[in-house]
């Protein structure tokens, strides 16, 4: 019998209460009525005469755009003017950041998250709405502000007794909003600390995720191999140190209850000591070659069982478990239309909706691979904005086709213009399992923007859900009206639901595998 | 694919799988009814008639949805989903935030949907503005003004254009207009091309 083996490594680890890979930044943005002269140099730049100036004409200005206008006529500062200055009569808001108070969220443990906002006297945020994406069902927790908060300049949230989060990551989508009906948008993830206050959590590591939080066995030539993330949550005040060595076990049923299939050790390497209030992170991937025990269950498509057991220097032990198994799965090029046109953070903000959208597949138990192509700027002509049905087909059937392999084409261009609501098309439903022709593949529009520190940027969720519905409509996917599914024609960053009889349509696509 | 993968399994969760939502009340608050009717149709991704569904009384939210700014915590997409609702209104309050967006928008982005706008509403009314971004910095604002124009030539004359853009700028605009009518055409190519490789299996 051949045996498998075990690779790993440990991670470096994001802060605590910015956790996830998705996570807004603070911003820098300020109310003007709360600015000094110098303060608002500071955040525009420029000689202090001309912000003094700047700021008694912007104090008298109605129409933030206008007023900007009026204020300057320097490009540059009356562009940073209305990207980082609430005016007098500005009906617009920011959330500057989120954070949970008085230290991390702990585990099965009311919390508060502190959300901080700048925001118009006249116009006052008056409802704060928090949505919160953890382990189970999504639910959302909203609070009524009284101006006392919409004066601080901060409200915090209150999650109660029936509110308690377990250990592991927890998104808080928060929206502010005015009597006007304008909004601001924060996403922050933080990670949930064991209030008992040590344990470790496994989750899938990298592209051998499947989204049912089991860990996907991926064929490579004649072996399977399986990534599991490990990471270690510490409530404690004091770091906690570990033995770097783990002991590791695949079981055929439950654990401990079903057949013992393989089982094995493995080391870290060095040691491993988990800071107070922090999380430590690493991966394990197991190789089964032809003739393991773990192969011979992956290639009859069984689910298998994965323990991790770590000990502490102590003596204590902390373990956990999750379930392994294939998948189907199909490939996508992701190919950038203009490919001058984006910037290094665009590029991997790109990469980062590539892998929200797999995310998004994958809990419906389906992947994907990605390669990333682009098209140079001088040769991509009037595609690098799409402005009829004609031009995309056209586009199609010029770029999708060789070398490309039997991949789902997906080009980002640089705009969609041909009316109405328009952000992605695909060419047909299903679509073909070849390439040429005017419908082999998908756009979407790469939804750029610039953030309050003047960086380029991409709406990673967003792009990400976009991606994910067109290609949902290339394999067969037809428009729903589900709230929350990811196939609704307005769907927007928080629809990603498929439900199984989708799943059923999408692998019966020719371009879908067994991995 | 019989023993493939139970779909609908989901992994046991300490304390269940639910938590209790509480929501506020938004009694008197009027403006989040019609921005969740108003965001339901600007978010449509492949309907080019979506913006049919859109009202009279819808178009405050739909001003106020292109003012909100990426970088204060909007929906990019929304945004320039509301510019482009502008201009199938073409209205005088719609054209003149149009106006303003495309000169005085905060980014290329901003602006450059502003002007893909207006060329849309067919009037060379507003053929100076966007002839100002046909030498904006960035390609995008550029490429959009170039689209601009030419989506003018559906409701006018190329000449009707080169004409008033000789009276707006003389011949120096009168010759950029021109190049961009023809950069803006796309040419079938007559096979198909390959695209390039970064990396191989992200």
């Amino acid at each position: 019998m051949v045996d498998s083996s075990a690779q790993c490594r440990a991670v470096p680890q994001r802060p605590i209460s910015r956790f996830g890979l998705l996570d807004d930044s603070p911003r820098q943005v300020a109310t003007l009525a709360g600015l000094d002269p110098a303060a608002l140099r500071k955040q525009v730049g420029g000689r202090l005469s001309a912000a003094t100036k700047l700021a008694d004409q912007l104090r008298v200005a109605a129409e933030p755009v206008i007023g900007s206008a009026l204020a300057s006529s320097v490009p540059a500062v009356r562009e940073r003017l209305l990207r980082t200055l609430i005016h007098p009569a500005d009906r617009r808001l920011a959330i500057l950041d989120v954070t949970p108070v008085n230290g991390p969220v702990m585990s099965d443990r009311p919390f508060d998250l502190r959300v901080v906002f700048a925001a118009a006297a006249l116009v006052p945020p008056r409802l704060v709405s928090v949505r919160v994406d953890w382990a189970g069902e999504s639910f959302v927790n909203e609070l009524r502000l009284d101006a006392a908060a919409a004066q601080a300049g901060q409200v915090d949230v209150h999650f109660d007794e029936e509110q308690t989060l377990p250990v592991g990551a927890a998104t808080f989508t928060v929206t502010l909003f005015n009597a006007a009906g304008s909004a601001s948008t924060f996403v922050t993830t933080s990670g949930v600390l064991p209030s008992n206050p040590f344990s470790m959590l496994l989750g899938p590591h990298q592209d051998f995720v499947t989204g049912s939080w089991s860990a996907r066995a991926v064929r490579h030539g004649d072996a399977y191999d399986t990534g599991i993330a490990v990471t270690l949550f510490n409530g404690n005040p004091t770091a906690v140190p570990v033995r770097s060595d783990f002991h590791w076990a695949f079981w055929d049923g439950g654990v401990g209850g079903g057949s013992l299939v393989e089982q094995g050790t493995g080391s870290f390497g060095g040691p491993i000591s988990v800071p107070a209030a922090a999380s430590w992170g690493g991966w394990v991937t197991f190789h089964s070659p032809s003739g393991s025990g773990i192969f011979n269950k992956f290639n009859s498509r069984e689910d298998l069982a994965v323990e991790i057991r770590m000990t502490r220097v102590d003596g204590g032990q902390v373990s956990a478990t999750i379930t392994a198994r294939t998948m189907f799965r199909f490939g996508v090029n992701i190919t950038r239309v203009a490919n001058e046109d984006f910037t290094a953070t665009e590029r991997s903000d790109l990469t980062a909706a590539a892998q929200r959208c797999r995310a998004i597949y994958e809990r419906r138990d389906l992947t994907f691979d990605f390669d990333t192509r682009w098209i140079a700027q001088h040769d991509v002509g009037g595609y690098e904005i799409i402005n009829s049905f004609g031009e995309f087909h056209d586009l199609l059937s010029d770029w999708s086709g060789p070398g490309s392999n039997n991949n789902i084409d997906a080009f980002v261009v640089q705009g969609i213009d041909v009316g109405g609501g328009v952000d992605g098309i695909d060419g047909s439903i299903p679509g073909p399992t070849s390439h040429g022709g005017g419908d082999s593949g998908v756009i979407a529009s790469k939804t750029g923007y610039i953030d309050s520190t003047g960086a380029r940027r991409l709406h990673a969720n967003y792009l990400g859900m976009l991606i994910g519905h067109e290609l949902g409509h290339y394999l067969g996917l037809e428009h729903v009206s589900t709230a929350g599914d990811l196939m609704l024609p307005n769907s927007g960053e928080n629809d990603i639901n498929l439900d199984y009889g989708q799943y059923r349509t999408m692998i019966r696509h020719g371009w879908v595998r067994i991995s | 694919m019989a023993k493939q993968p139970d779909a609908g399994r989901r992994p046991q969760v300490p304390g269940g799988r639910v938590r209790a939502s509480r929501i506020a009340d938004r009694g008197d608050l009027p403006a989040l009814d019609a921005r969740e009717r108003v965001l339901a149709i600007l978010r449509t991704h492949d309907d080019p008639d979506a913006f049919d569904r859109l009202v009279a009384g819808d178009l405050p939210m739909v001003q106020l949805l292109a003012l909100e700014s990426a970088a204060f915590g909007a929906e990019p997409a929304v945004r320039y989903s509301a510019i482009a609702a502008l201009g199938q209104r073409a209205a005088a309050p719609e054209l003149n935030l149009l106006t303003d967006l495309a000169r005085f928008g905060e980014d290329f982005y901003v602006r450059g949907h502003a002007v893909l706008a207006l060329g849309r509403t067919g009037s060379y009314a507003h053929l100076a503005v966007i002839a100002a971004s046909l030498d904006a910095e960035d390609s995008f604002e550029r490429g959009a003004a170039a689209k601009a124009v030419a989506a003018l030539t559906r409701h006018a004359s190329s000449d009707a254009i080169m004409a008033h853009a000789m009276a707006i700028g003389g011949t120096e605009l009168g010759r950029r207009v021109e190049t961009a009518l023809r950069e803006s055409a796309t040419t079938r190519a007559d096979s198909p091309r390959q695209t390039s490789a970064e990396q191989k299996r992200a």
